[in-house]
């Protein structure tokens, strides 16, 4: 196994850019998840690692060797394709085969191998069978077991589970995981679907408009997402926003007015020089607290008051949308047990550590520390 | 309702299938028999298949026919396979005009090359050979078959060439090993519409070829003549009619469904 | 390169030849010293503008193609809508619909000259038998007369290429939305003009113009049917005529590359007339 290292790699189609400049490192033995909504490139730049596609600047390392100029073949790479693109006239051994083949291998090595990647994979009873005689989830393992066969340095894999149903998509998604653990493979997985990338990744690269906006651990890039972008696209349901406004108070230190009436105090230790400036507040769903209005005079750092639009029980939670004063909606994610109830009036608040300030172009901004 | 359609549907074969009848009950028929216009044959008798075989090199005739067709097939069939994988799959500037070019061949009146293709054949010594009429055949047959396959290749998913890349093919094991068995069905339908175009083909066989030994079948039987200009022998004309016709009507039967779909892929499609 | 040999090939077949009649029509040539040939223009294409006899070839294509192209396709939609509705027997009805266009059209022109025989065919009989016709008709020899046996005869052969375009075309059409139509009440024959046609224009179009260029084009069935008689021939009858018969390879090549011509012609009209009333159809 091997990591894969990009040095400033670009890939335009004629005049439209399709990646700029990506520098990045996929550790050995980790899987990565490139994350994207769509068009945003993360399909290119695997394509570009596979060597599918061209890159037009910068080098592509796997392991200490430089595959730039190389065929995808010579590039030591498996790649498991959206829609499988298994041999439809091959049965799973010769679709599995083809490479193994077509690389010189003796019979008897390449019916071993697929044999073992068969048993591995839990397909060695299908092996005469013809790709349209199988459910999609056997297809999808032969798609992998292709890959397998080939013992590549690195997995790459483009959206592989995109065209199964959601209860096959949870039972393949927990066999990658674990073929990944047993094999210690360096896997890159592309993907739009967050949960993929949340439960698989030992790290994410958040692509848009052809960067990587953001990498790192799923749970440090969900907690301290670097911009507004990255912050909405990952978690269902998404993070709520909210215009507001940096006051300077005086000796009471800074707060926030929200545009429509609701108030945030900020920490004593915030920056003065933050003071006036237009910002955005974001909090996640389950980070707000939603209560009946009280005029008790206590709110902590957080006062905004809501009308409930709609509860949504889904049982285990629910989801409370919620109309701030002037017009903005927010959802917010509660117990299962709610008493509350559509039209009334509720206060919302949340621990100000939790919350995530992003300025006009939508960095993140720091005003603690 | 249903009556209509049975009536609309007995009259549709009768149109359809009558001539051919007609001929196979005149083809039966000998002397005064012939005569009449009876719709059973009376007296049916093979005698006049018999004839056209010993009284005329008929069964050359369709020897030379099935070479000729055969040999379009297999020639039409080979490049086009190479010229649809790079207009189907590989993108450069120029594809969509090419395509057209080579679709206008095919609307080229045929009179309109026969001299200059009479010359070329003359000059590389093919005239009145049955290369000449393989050779000549691909004006029409290759730009069909290029269309079709080319529709056909545009369609094959592009990953599964993408996952032969990396198994590590070349252009040419991708074409042979993985785009071939897909497309048979493919080639079978365009395969079969050039092979009856190539056994049809009449001006070009009539123009490049001169003796007896050379001639296909349609030559052969609009040449057919009595014993003098005014008896012209219908019964053998039939008799030879019905040969040539049932081999390929049988292919019809058989083929239907792959002949409508290579008939309809450019049409439709395109 | 995998498009070079294709390329080569109609190059050679395609390119060049046409390349060569061109030259030729602009000469003098004679078959069998055409390298003698010597430029002199327009000649052979003034020359043409006054003969009589082509522009009588001209006329009888036209006629032939008009008349046989528009009764293939009325013919060809009816029995696509035929073939379209469910009957036990279908697919064996349809392969019988194409056993016309399987046969060899020198052989259906054989088959058809032989029913349109004068004395012995089969046509005169019937006719004879249901009292249409007192005494024998001479299909074939007479002018008027021949043109409507080659007409019939290339309809019979061709129908079938439309029928079958046709219904591939009406087989695209989602069976919902007649079934919306039935449900709005909508006229039976309203439905085929309203919206059976406009959804198989496209194929049609395409059909048509097939047909179109091959009836423009037409040789076989003419030259068979009724030979070289003046009466009948078309343009490519008239071409080959000029260039094999008499020799003449200038003259038959200005012929040709005429036809050309007026192939590309049509077709182009032919196109603009779709696009035109394709955007009619968008309007609406």
């Amino acid at each position: 196994m091997a990591q894969v290292r990009l040095e400033g790699v670009a890939k335009r189609f004629g005049p439209v850019s399709a990646l700029a400049d990506i520098t990045e490192t996929m550790a050995d033995g980790e899987l990565t998840v490139i994350l994207g909504p769509s068009g945003c490139g993360k399909s290119t730049l695997l394509r570009v690692i596979a060597g599918l596609d061209e890159a037009t600047a910068g080098r592509i390392f796997i392991g200490d060797r430089d595959v730039t100029d190389l065929p995808p073949a010579k590039r030591d790479i498996a790649m498991v394709f959206q829609s499988y693109a298994l041999y439809p006239h091959m049965t799973v051994f010769d679709n599995m085969a083809f490479g193994l083949k077509l690389a010189g291998r003796s019979r008897a090595a390449v019916r071993a191998k697929v044999e073992e990647a068969a048993k591995l994979l839990r397909i060695d009873g299908l092996l005469d069978r013809k790709p349209r005689a199988l459910s999609g989830g056997q297809r999808q393992r032969v798609a992998m077991g292709r890959a397998l066969v080939r013992e590549p340095q690195v997995f790459l894999f483009d959206e592989p589970l995109s065209n199964l149903d959601a209860a096959l998509r949870v039972e393949m998604r927990f066999e990658i995981a674990a073929l990944q653990k047993q094999l210690g493979a360096t896997m890159v997985y592309v993907t739009h679907d967050q949960v993929e990338a949340m439960t698989l990744a030992d790290r994410i690269l958040v692509m848009r408009d052809g960067r990587v906006e953001q990498s790192g651990a799923p749970l440090d890039i969900y907690r301290r997402p670097v911009n507004r972008f990255v912050a909405g696209f990952l978690g269902t349901p998404g993070m709520n926003f909210i215009d507001g406004r940096i006051v300077d108070r005086g000796e009471n230190g800074l707060g926030i007015a929200l545009g429509d009436g609701g108030w945030i105090d900020l920490p004593l230790a915030a920056e003065t020089r933050l003071a006036g400036e237009v910002i955005q507040v974001g909090g996640r769903p389950e980070d707000l607290m939603v209560e009946k209005e009280r005029d008790d005079g206590k709110h902590g750092g957080v006062r905004l008051s809501a009308e409930v639009l709609l509860v949504e029980r889904l049982g285990a939670e629910t989801h409370l949308h919620l109309s701030v004063a002037g017009g903005r909606r927010i959802i917010a994610r509660v117990g299962g047990e709610t008493s509350l109830r559509q039209g009334e009036t509720v206060r919302v608040s949340a621990s100000v550590d939790v919350l995530h300030l992003f300025d006009v172009s939508g960095d993140r901004i720091a005003p603690v520390g | 309702m249903r009556p209509g359609l049975w009536l609309a549907v007995g009259l549709i074969l009768l149109f359809s299938l009558f001539p051919f009848y007609w001929a196979i009950v005149s083809s039966l028929e000998t002397g005064t028999a012939l005569f009449d216009a009876d719709l059973l044959p009376s007296g049916a008798t093979l005698r006049n298949y018999g004839e056209i075989f010993a009284a005329q090199p008929f069964g050359r005739n369709i020897l030379n026919s099935l070479l000729v067709a055969g040999g379009t097939v297999a020639l039409a069939l080979t490049l086009a396979v190479g010229a649809a994988y790079a207009l189907g799959r590989v993108a450069f500037r120029g594809r969509g005009l090419l395509l057209m070019v080579i679709l206008a061949v095919s609307m080229f009146p045929q009179v309109a090359v026969l001299s200059g293709l009479f010359e070329l054949i003359a000059a590389l010594g093919l005239y009145n050979s049955l290369w000449a009429l393989i050779f000549s055949y691909m004006i029409f047959t290759l730009p069909f078959s290029v269309w079709v396959l080319t529709v056909f290749m545009r369609d094959l998913p592009r990953e599964i060439e993408e996952a032969a890349i990396i198994d590590g093919a070349g252009s040419f094991t991708v074409v042979t090993r993985i785009f071939l068995p897909l497309m048979a069905p493919a080639l079978a339908s365009t395969g079969l519409l050039a092979f009856l175009v190539a056994w049809n083909e009449f001006l070009f066989a009539l123009t490049f070829t001169l003796s007896d030994k050379v001639r296909t079948v349609p030559v052969a039987i609009a040449l057919i003549s009595g014993q003098s200009q005014y008896e012209i022998p219908w019964g053998h004309m039939m008799a030879a009619s019905v040969t040539v016709t049932l081999p390929l009507i049988l292919l019809v039967l058989l083929f239907q469904r792959r002949i409508v779909s290579g008939l309809t892929a450019g049409a439709v499609k395109g | 390169m995998y498009l070079a040999p294709t390329l080569l090939v109609l190059a050679v077949v395609g390119g060049w030849p046409l390349a060569r009649t061109i030259w030729f029509s602009l000469s003098d040539a004679y078959l069998g010293r055409a390298a003698e040939a010597s430029f002199i223009g327009l000649d052979n294409y003034l020359l043409l503008a006054g003969d009589g006899e082509w522009w009588g070839a001209v006329w009888n294509t036209v006629v032939f193609a008009a008349c046989s192209v528009t009764l293939e396709t009325v013919l060809g939609i009816g029995i696509a809508l035929v073939l379209n509705a469910r009957f036990t027997g279908r697919g064996l009805v349809r392969a019988a619909v194409l056993v016309p266009w399987a046969i060899p059209l020198v052989v259906s022109a054989k088959m058809w000259a032989w029913m349109f025989n004068d004395l012995y065919g089969v046509i005169n009989a019937g006719l004879a038998g249901l009292g249409l016709i007192d005494g024998p008709v001479a299909w074939l020899a007479d002018p008027d007369l021949a043109m409507a046996a080659v007409v019939m005869t290339d309809v019979w052969k061709t129908t079938p290429f439309m029928a079958i375009l046709v219904l591939a075309g009406l087989q695209m059409i989602p069976d919902d939305i007649y079934e919306a139509a039935r449900v709005d009440g909508v006229h039976p024959v309203k439905v085929f003009f309203r919206i059976t046609l406009p959804l198989v224009w496209p194929v049609l179009l395409v059909a048509v113009i097939f047909r179109t260029l091959d009836a423009l084009r037409v040789f076989d069935l003419i030259y068979v049917m009724t030979s070289n008689s003046r009466d009948t021939a078309s343009m490519s009858v008239f071409a080959r005529q000029q260039m094999v018969n008499f020799g003449d390879l200038g003259y038959g090549s200005a012929a040709s590359v005429l036809i050309v011509l007026i192939v590309g012609l049509v077709t182009v009209l032919w196109l603009m007339a779709g696009r035109v009333r394709l955007g009619a159809e968008g309007g609406r």
